[in-house]
């Protein structure tokens, strides 16, 4: 057994440690509308089954074009209780894909994600009368796990840059190699019997720690990518609760090559239409079943879309 | 069978030749999760192997100077040439000092370690890429392979271990280092078009044919010059035909290897050539195996085969890869032949 085994094994113990209590499986730094911050702990996994069709703007791969990906993506998170309202947060992403390659036929490949881990503040609340609002503070890091390997990483690049690309480009700090991140982040959310609004700023700074196995003139040694996220989510008739969110993912970090040449095209904007329903015999849990959909920026045209199905399940508010 | 029938029709979907919603990309999501077994999926590239190779192609040792092959390297043409969508190739092959080609075994040769084969493909007057096929080891499956695409100035051609689509504006796709073994590795001799039946014929000035080799003694068994394929002339074409384009993938003696399918179609169709085996069309694999299957005796329209061949934009088409137009000459001939069928 390998280090890097009894790391991500300890990760992953340490999800399941966090067992009960709720969490959002989308992102534990980007608390979906209406989670609010019931439960001591939780755990969460996702399962997201896309089609990406390239180009899309990667280091290590400039030269895949017009090919069709159906990559998989697999995360586990979970968040432990702390006191004086804090918790702590991990995720970590398992990915792997099918990739066409020019005379047609179809290499597949697996890879780790970067490691995340945060605390989480859960700032007061203000009641006025059914309304209730809520700031929740993050503060994470990202480990630099994806594509540590000594061996050659090539395709495993490449399945993290289509893994990236189905996420819409929300997530850079959990599929760029060799990045060490830190990741604040400030969540409101206000909410009343039967709907709930919120808005979700991330401002991710990336600064590179290795060159991951890419060419060197196609890194650059920090970025900052900063995603917002607005969110709504109403529950017509008390089961299931539709949700729509939209995503504006900005100044990617390098390399990317502009589709053209403004700065908007640096800029990835993207919605994600999804329902979201208890089980009746699990009734701390949630399943929920979103889609990811480019609305313009670079992967606009090329076509990323993505299904999610989540579960998670919590502890009793 | 799913995985064949609904990935051709999405990849020819998405390639540009027409989207919208068929069956096959209904069976295509039913069978999402399941591509890993698939006969689509190779293996990736040994990338050990791959960056071994030279980083550039007048590093291999083809070229003696700007544009001139070193005269250790020897050209060869293929009796039955595969089907490149028209692109104009030349081939050579580099033996080393001293070694020999063992032919003991008339279908299957074994290359001595060390031996290179380039192929060099030419698209609408734009010469694309080189690739280079090298022995790097003494057992069968040790053969490594990339393509050197060409510099637009002409100066060089540089590796391209995971190919280029639509190549120097052409619509030559170059293909990933692990994508030449889906058909290379359908032969346990891995060069596909360096043969006996290949090169049994005899061959223009400055390509090497069976008597040049046997004469060089390069060759480890005496070996017929000409072997003539049976039938008629319209036989011949379509057998010949059939060897050099499917052959490769379709026949019983691919070696098994691990790893997903790569193409390994996994079905009784034999259109590989035996020496053995020419006594009459009648005795060929190729008619053994698919005449009253993917081929009808004297209705070319309800062939499969013919079928199978004639497209490339809906559901399957063979050749499943490496190939986006259709041989309209190899077709022809092709139903000619399964008319004249009794």
């Amino acid at each position: 057994m390998t280090v890097r085994s009894l790391v991500y094994g300890g990760l992953i113990g340490l999800l399941c440690g966090a067992w009960r209590g709720q969490v959002s499986a989308d992102s534990p730094r980007t608390a979906a509308v209406g989670d609010g911050m019931a439960g001591e702990s939780g755990v969460a996994a996702s399962f997201t089954s896309g089609m990406v069709r390239a180009p899309f703007y990667t280091a290590a791969f400039p030269e895949v074009r017009s090919q069709v990906a159906r990559p998989r993506l697999v995360r586990l998170a979970g968040h432990l209780g702390a006191p004086g309202s804090f918790r702590l947060e991990a995720q970590i992403a398992g990915t792997w894909s099918g990739v066409m390659q020019p005379a047609g036929s179809y290499l597949v490949e697996s890879a780790w994600s970067n490691a995340l881990l945060a605390v989480a503040h859960v700032g007061p609340s203000w009641q006025r009368e059914a309304v209730r609002t809520q700031l929740i503070l993050r503060l994470g890091v990202g480990i630099p796990t994806a594509n540590a390997s000594s061996q050659p990483g090539y395709l495993r690049q490449r399945v993290l840059a289509i893994a990236n690309a189905m996420a819409l480009w929300r997530d850079q700090e959990l599929f760029t190699p060799g990045v060490l991140s830190l990741i604040p982040e400030a969540s409101l959310t206000c909410s009343g019997s039967r709907w709930s609004l919120g808005a979700t700023l991330k401002a991710t700074a990336m600064a590179r720690v290795s060159d991951a196995r890419l060419p060197p003139e196609r890194t650059r040694s920090a970025a900052f990518t900063p995603v917002l996220r607005l969110d709504t989510q109403v529950t017509p008739a008390g089961w299931p609760a539709l949700r729509l969110a939209a995503d504006v993912a900005a100044n990617l970090p390098a390399p990317v090559r502009a589709v053209a040449s403004t700065q908007f095209d640096l800029v990835q904007v993207s919605l994600s239409p999804g329902v979201r329903f208890g089980l009746p015999t699990f009734t701390h849990s949630t399943i929920a079943i979103d889609a990811a959909i480019p609305v313009s920026g670079p992967l606009w045209g090329t076509f990323a879309v993505g299904v999610l199905v989540e579960a998670h399940w919590f502890d009793e508010p | 069978v799913l995985g064949n029938f609904a990935w051709t029709s999405e990849a020819a979907a998405w390639r540009g030749h027409g989207i919208g919603l068929r069956p096959a990309h209904v069976l295509w999501l039913i069978g999402f999760t399941s591509a890993c077994d698939a006969y689509f999926v190779c293996a990736p590239p040994d990338a050990h192997h791959v960056e071994r190779l030279p980083e550039r192609l007048s590093e291999t040792g083809l070229y003696a100077g700007p544009e001139q092959i070193t005269d250790t390297a020897r050209a060869y043409r293929p009796r039955f040439e595969f089907w490149s969508d028209g692109a104009s190739k030349r081939r050579w092959i580099w033996l080393p000092v001293g070694a020999q080609i063992d032919t003991s075994e008339a279908d299957d040769w074994r290359f001595p370690e060390g031996t290179k084969f380039w192929k060099e493909f030419t698209r609408d007057g734009v010469r694309i890429e080189t690739r280079l096929l090298q022995k790097t080891g003494p057992s069968e499956a040790d053969w490594s392979a990339v393509a050197y695409v060409w510099r637009p100035d002409g100066s060089d051609a540089i590796a391209a271990p995971y190919g280029v689509v639509n190549a120097a504006g052409t619509a030559h796709d170059v293909p990933g280092a692990g994508e030449c073994f889906a058909c290379h590795g359908g032969r346990k001799s891995g060069a596909l078009g360096f043969s006996l039946l290949q090169l049994a014929y005899p061959a223009d000035e400055g390509n090497l044919d069976m008597r040049q080799l046997d004469d060089a003694s390069l060759v480890s068994a005496q070996l017929p010059g000409e072997v003539t394929l049976p039938g008629d002339a319209i036989d011949r074409e379509a057998l010949g035909y059939l060897h050099g384009n499917c052959g490769h993938c379709h026949n019983q003696a691919r070696p098994r290897t691990p790893g997903p399918r790569c193409y390994d179609p996994e079905n009784a169709l034999d259109f590989w050539l035996q020496l053995d085996r020419l006594g009459s069309v009648g005795d060929t694999p190729s008619y053994h195996s698919a005449a009253g299957t993917v081929i009808k005796p004297g209705r070319p329209g309800q062939s499969r085969l013919l079928q199978l061949v004639s497209r490339r934009d809906v559901f399957d088409h063979m050749p499943p890869l490496a190939t986006e137009v259709v041989d309209q000459h190899g077709v022809a001939a092709l139903r000619t032949w399964i008319a004249q069928l009794r």
